[in-house]
């Protein structure tokens, strides 16, 4: 064919398109005009013109490379190299593919790096590779991935790495940028990677933020170290840098030359400060969310990296300290010589900054700048390795945007637990309660928000202090103090520390909580007047001590507690408990001008799910308060208005191991702080030493000593824990499967079971019946908590107990006819029984009792009188007698009876609480039986156990335990 | 690897007939080839097709970066850039065996090719020797082909090289795909 020829027809071909469809055949033949070779040409070529539409659309190197992608990765998958058997493509980089792959002959995974370059055959070139793996092998750190082995074979040459499982953190950077707190930590891990690798004489080269793995742990873990040398090593006279591999957003092409240092890019030695550049790239980006370099090419980013400073990331992001700002912009300065100079200068500088913000400095810096600072995390395994710094924009009815957000930011994070936050009247202290460094006393603390350092401690006795209440002028701090057995002291000290004055003396109640009247005259205390009466508030005035009760609560309540007073002094917020568990509703009760009762208290809340520490708001219009599930707001009804519906708050919610609680509003400053619960029990098994003999110290340095081991433990709470009599099994409470129910395990704390599955009710205490065949225990699945029974092998339980009262605790008798459990029925705790067979309970005793143990004979039973009670009482069954048998228990939850004597955890030191002591029934001598080194970090739910053996002793502790105050900026 | 301006260079001296760059030059492009290859293989893994044509296009402004080029150079430059990745793709297709008969329309194509006849990826061994015909009657065709489908330049880059209107160019890329497309399908029937 001519060009002429196919010139003709090309004419032709374009007209006939512009034909229909349905006319082109006649059109092509008269067009031909005879010339059939013209025509079949022309025919051919319209028959292709559909099927060339999607013909080549993509450029040739695309499609070459799409070829290559196909062949590579299939015929990897599943050969086997060396004595690597290949898994699956992990990833695919400038350097080569990673593969995931099993070490066949170690049984290990790792990450196989095929080189696509492969190691240069002369002599020279290998000897230099090899000696670089061989340092860079050398690198062992927790935040380093580890080069095991390079290897050859088959004509492949690969890298084997250290296998992680985790994201890469380019993936996990959002585009506002990580979490300031977040950035800090990982920065300072990748830091610590540096130092390391620095002084091993080992230079990065290619830090990018997809070079830099988060496991699945949270932890930082930065891969290819000296890769890119090694690699280099193979590139045939090339002695120049990598060109880092592009990614794609949304079709902008975005080069990752963006963390090469401005003398990579010219093609200079580079030495540790090279890294030191890259470092700060990244660590911009952690910040920002945007890259410091960016650019629509390569060369653009090139000349970028060469010319321009990135914008300063407070340009970019509210709130960011000035300090880290200059921190960034030293590591990216265009000279060497002008970064800071060594890796460890960077670490140490970012870990000041981080201890700054950690206690708080930063935050009073920032809020001055009246910015924005803290976002939204918004990765769950960011989130679980934080835990602490949380901003939310909490938007209100009548919240504009105008308006500064909300923002959560911790107050105080020293070990142990701080809890019962109260403002200084200006907002700007805070006191609090603190079981101190050492974790071995509670005391009362205050803290200037926004400084750093230690904490002022006011109090300083032995008995420490609890429940601070800042006074409305702002001189004075009152505090509950224990002095001795539940008896507590009204106490007055200078907030700026002094002497201290005893108001009076108080009993010491469950969930104590202290509000000043706004005249600072008196205090609302929750107090009774003798053993036998209800919990009531009183008010007592600071200057005489007189008190006068304000409230009278009468069964089936148990007592009114937690009180707080409303800004206009007339009102008082408070929580009557239905029980001392779980139960109870916000009231609030109107006063006269003289503080005279005038009606009875309205409930306003009535899901009697516990509502406590009621907090008023600066404006008197809301109350914030805690129940099991969080924090709660409502608007404070007039009196005679409607109760409105409680909004849960943002923050300090109930979750797997955090609930938010105790909240305090400042008067001025908009300012809430609330406390925040880091807890998370597990089961303990001991070896009991013979008795006979002296107790074992559990010391870790020594061998002989009685080992502590974690016996039931899940990532939820485990407590309870009860021996089936035959030994062969334990029931436990756990929360395991999202909801508090009875588990089974084998006596070896192996196979646990789920028993029960009431799936939103409590469920707790489980005990055994003689013959290790049922489970009694109590569960609020009917509303109030009932005794019910199950059997051991499952099915459905049976409800032992209906009353409306709450029956709970319940105990087998020896002889497997009664259950015994405590019940408010008549108004009072007493012990009570029902046949184990159902029927009408009888009472058992008549001056309080709370949680019944029959004795081993069968004659008597043990008990306490009180939830709170420390005195261990016995009755007789025969003659209903009661005698008192040993005090100065820690709690009725840490007792089991054995068929020798009583196991218990003594209430001395209770806040070390580190023995477990033994009474003999023989001889009626106590001694300490076993004594951790540890103290006993016993949990709420609690639970002593003895094997039937007495070989074994079971107890619940927090393993991880710790209250942290947050505070809440701009809460309105 | 050396920065994209020593590939610039390199190109450069090629074109000015230094046949010597060209050495230099297939190591790079093949470096590229890898690159792009091995971004295919992720998207396979996670199942998700990356951005085609933004990573393409990273791959061609690493290799030529028109930005050096001096205004009236640049068609000249193109026009050698694309000639010089039809040669080194073809080749390296050649050494391979990629893309013989069949071979593209493998599923592993990302793009659905199922039906032979819907073929979407050319054999660039037998894409090179049609291109060589059409060449010998419509050269100017060749070469919307060339700085299209080899250089990856867009149909406005394309009528600036070759200083036609950008319609022509869509018009002339249609025909010739159709064209190319009859004749990379002649055989079919036998082979299917």
């Amino acid at each position: 064919m001519t060009p002429e020829r196919w010139q003709r027809i090309e004419e032709l071909y374009h007209l006939v398109l512009k034909q229909d469809a349905s006319q082109r055949a006649v059109f092509v033949k008269q067009a031909c005009n005879g010339d059939e070779e013209m025509e079949r040409e022309i025919e051919s070529l319209l028959a292709h013109e559909e099927p060339a539409n999607k013909f080549m659309e993509s450029p040739g190197m695309a499609v070459l490379a799409r070829a290559m992608a196909g062949d590579r990765a299939c015929s990897m998958i599943g050969r086997r190299i060396s004595s690597y058997q290949i898994l699956s493509l992990l990833g695919a980089g400038g350097m080569g593919e990673v593969y995931k792959a099993r070490d066949v002959r170690l049984g290990r995974l790792v990450a196989l790096k095929i080189l696509r370059q492969g190691v240069a055959t002369d002599p020279e070139h290998k000897c230099r590779f090899l000696q670089e793996a061989k340092a860079v092998s050398a690198l062992n750190h927790p935040h380093v991935v580890t080069l095991h082995d390079v290897g050859s074979a088959e004509g492949i040459d690969f890298l084997v790495m250290e296998y992680v499982s985790g994201e890469t953190l380019d993936k996990l950077i959002p585009n506002s940028g990580l979490v300031l707190r977040q950035a800090l930590q990982y920065s300072i891990e990748i830091a610590d990677a540096f130092v390391k690798a620095h002084a091993a004489g080992i230079i990065h080269r290619d830090l990018k933020p997809n070079n830099i793995m988060v496991t699945t742990d949270g932890a930082v873990k930065v891969l290819d170290f000296g890769v890119a040398k090694l690699t280099e090593t193979l590139e045939p006279g090339e002695t120049n840098v990598t060109v880092p591999t592009a990614i794609t957003t949304g079709g902008m092409i975005l080069g990752t030359a963006s963390y090469m240092s401005p003398e990579q890019v010219e093609g200079k030695t580079v030495d540790a400060r090279s890294d030191i550049f890259s470092f700060g790239a990244v660590l911009y980006e952690m910040v920002t969310g945007q890259r410091a370099f960016q650019g629509d090419s390569q060369l653009s980013i090139l000349t970028a990296i060469l010319r321009d400073d990135p914008k300063p990331v407070g340009q970019l992001v509210d709130q960011v300290p000035g300090e880290l700002e200059r921190i960034i912009a030293r590591c990216l300065r265009k000279s060497p010589e002008q970064r800071f100079q060594t890796m460890a200068d960077v670490k140490v500088t970012i870990a000041e900054l981080k201890e700054g913000l950690d206690s708080g400095t930063l935050a009073a810096v920032l809020k001055r700048q009246g910015l924005r600072y803290w976002r939204p995390l918004l990765t769950v395994a960011l989130l679980a390795a934080l835990g602490a710094v949380v901003a939310i924009w909490f938007l209100r009815s009548g919240t504009t945007a105008s308006e500064p957000s909300l923002t959560v930011v911790p107050l105080s994070t020293y070990p142990g637990f701080q809890m019962q936050p109260s403002f200084s009247p200006d907002g700007n202290q805070v006191a609090f309660v603190w079981n101190g460094e050492k974790q071995h006393n509670w005391d009362i603390y205050v803290k200037l928000i926004g400084t750093g350092g230690p904490p002022l401690r006011l109090t300083n006795h032995p008995a420490g202090g609890h429940s601070p209440a800042w006074s409305p002028d702002g001189r004075f701090i009152a505090f509950l103090r224990w002095i001795s057995e539940g008896k507590c002291a009204l106490l007055l000290i200078p907030a700026l520390g002094g002497p201290e004055r005893e108001i009076t003396e108080t009993s010491c109640v469950p969930f104590p909580k202290l509000t000043w009247s706004p005249d600072g005259s008196s205090l609302v205390i929750s107090d009774r007047d003798s053993a036998k009466e209800l919990f009531a508030l009183y008010l007592v005035s600071i200057e005489s001590g007189e008190r006068r009760k304000l409230t009278s609560p009468s069964p089936p309540w148990v007592g009114d507690i937690s009180p707080a007073f409303a800004p206009d002094g007339r009102t008082l917020a408070f929580s009557r408990r239905v029980d001392w568990g779980y139960r109870g509703d916000l009231y609030i009760v109107p006063f006269s001008k003289t503080l005279g009762p005038i009606v009875e208290p309205k409930r306003i809340t009535f899901d009697n799910r516990g509502a406590i520490y009621p907090a008023w708001s600066a404006d008197g219009r809301g109350i914030v308060f805690a129940d099991s599930r969080g924090l709660w707001r409502i608007a404070a009804p007039g009196f005679m208005g409607k109760a409105a519906e409680p909004q849960q708050l943002p923050f300090g919610e109930s979750g797997q191991d955090s609930t938010g609680s105790h909240p305090d509003i400042s008067r001025r400053g908009q300012r809430l702080a609330y406390k925040h619960d880091l807890i998370h029990s597990s089961i303990w098994r001991i070896a009991t030493p013979i008795l006979e003999g002296a107790p074992r110290v559990h010391e870790r340095n020594n061998p002989t000593a009685v080992h502590s081991a974690h016996f039931i433990s899940s990532t939820r709470d485990d407590s309870q824990p009860q021996f089936s009599p035959d030994g062969k099994r334990i029931a436990f409470s756990s929360n395991r499967s999202g909801n508090l129910e009875i588990w089974l395990c084998d006596a070896d704390g192996l196979n646990p079971i789920q028993l029960t599955f009431f799936q939103g009710a409590k469920v707790t205490t489980p005990r055994w019946s003689p013959d290790s065949s049922r489970i009694a225990f109590d569960s609020d699945a009917e509303g109030q908590f009932d005794v019910w029974v199950i059997s051991a092998n499952g099915g459905s339980p049976q409800r032992m107990t209906t009353d409306p009262a709450n029956d709970g605790n319940p105990s087998w008798s020896r002889d497997g006819r009664w259950i015994y459990f405590d019940s408010a029925r008549t108004g009072e705790q007493q012990v009570w029984k029902v046949s184990a067979e159902r029927g009408e309970p009888t009472q058992v005793t008549r001056d309080r009792g709370w949680a019944p143990l029959e004795s081993p004979d069968g004659k008597s039973l043990y008990y306490v009188k009180d939830i709170a009670d420390t005195d261990l009482w016995r009755i007789s069954i025969e003659n209903g007698q009661p005698t008192k048998v040993l005090e100065g228990l820690s709690s009725y939850l840490n007792l089991a009876i054995g068929d020798k004597g009583i196991y218990f955890v003594p209430s001395k030191n209770a806040s070390a609480g580190s023995t477990v002591q033994f009474l003999q029934f023989a001889t009626s001598s106590i001694r300490t039986i076993v004594s951790l080194e540890q103290p006993l970090n016993l949990a709420e739910m609690g639970g002593l156990a003895v094997s039937p053996d007495g070989r074994w002793i079971l107890y619940t502790q927090f393993d991880q335990a710790g209250s942290e105050l947050m505070l809440v900026e701009n809460f309105r | 690897m050396p920065s994209p301006p020593q590939v610039t260079e390199l190109l450069l001296a090629w074109g000015q007939g230094q046949s010597a760059a060209l050495e230099k030059l297939i190591p790079l492009v093949h470096n590229e080839l890898k690159r792009l290859a091995h971004h295919y293989m992720a998207g396979q893994r996670t199942g998700h097709t990356l951005q085609t044509t933004a990573l393409v296009n990273e791959a061609y402004l690493r290799l030529v970066d028109c930005s050096r080029v001096r205004w009236q150079n640049r068609a000249h430059f193109f026009a050698v850039s694309a000639q010089l990745m039809r040669r080194i793709l073809v080749d390296f297709a050649r050494s391979r065996g990629y893309l013989k008969r069949g071979a593209g329309v493998r599923p592993l194509s990302l793009e659905r090719a199922p039906d032979i006849f819907q073929r979407t990826d050319p054999d660039f061994v037998a894409l090179d020797d049609a291109l060589n015909a059409l060449a010998a009657i419509d050269p100017r065709k060749c070469q919307v082909i060339e700085l299209r489908f080899f250089g990856g330049l867009t149909a406005e880059e394309t009528a600036e090289v070759l200083k036609i209107s950008p319609d022509t160019v869509l018009r002339d890329w249609k025909l010739a795909k159709v064209w190319l497309h009859r004749e990379l399908n002649r055989e079919l029937p036998h082979d299917a």
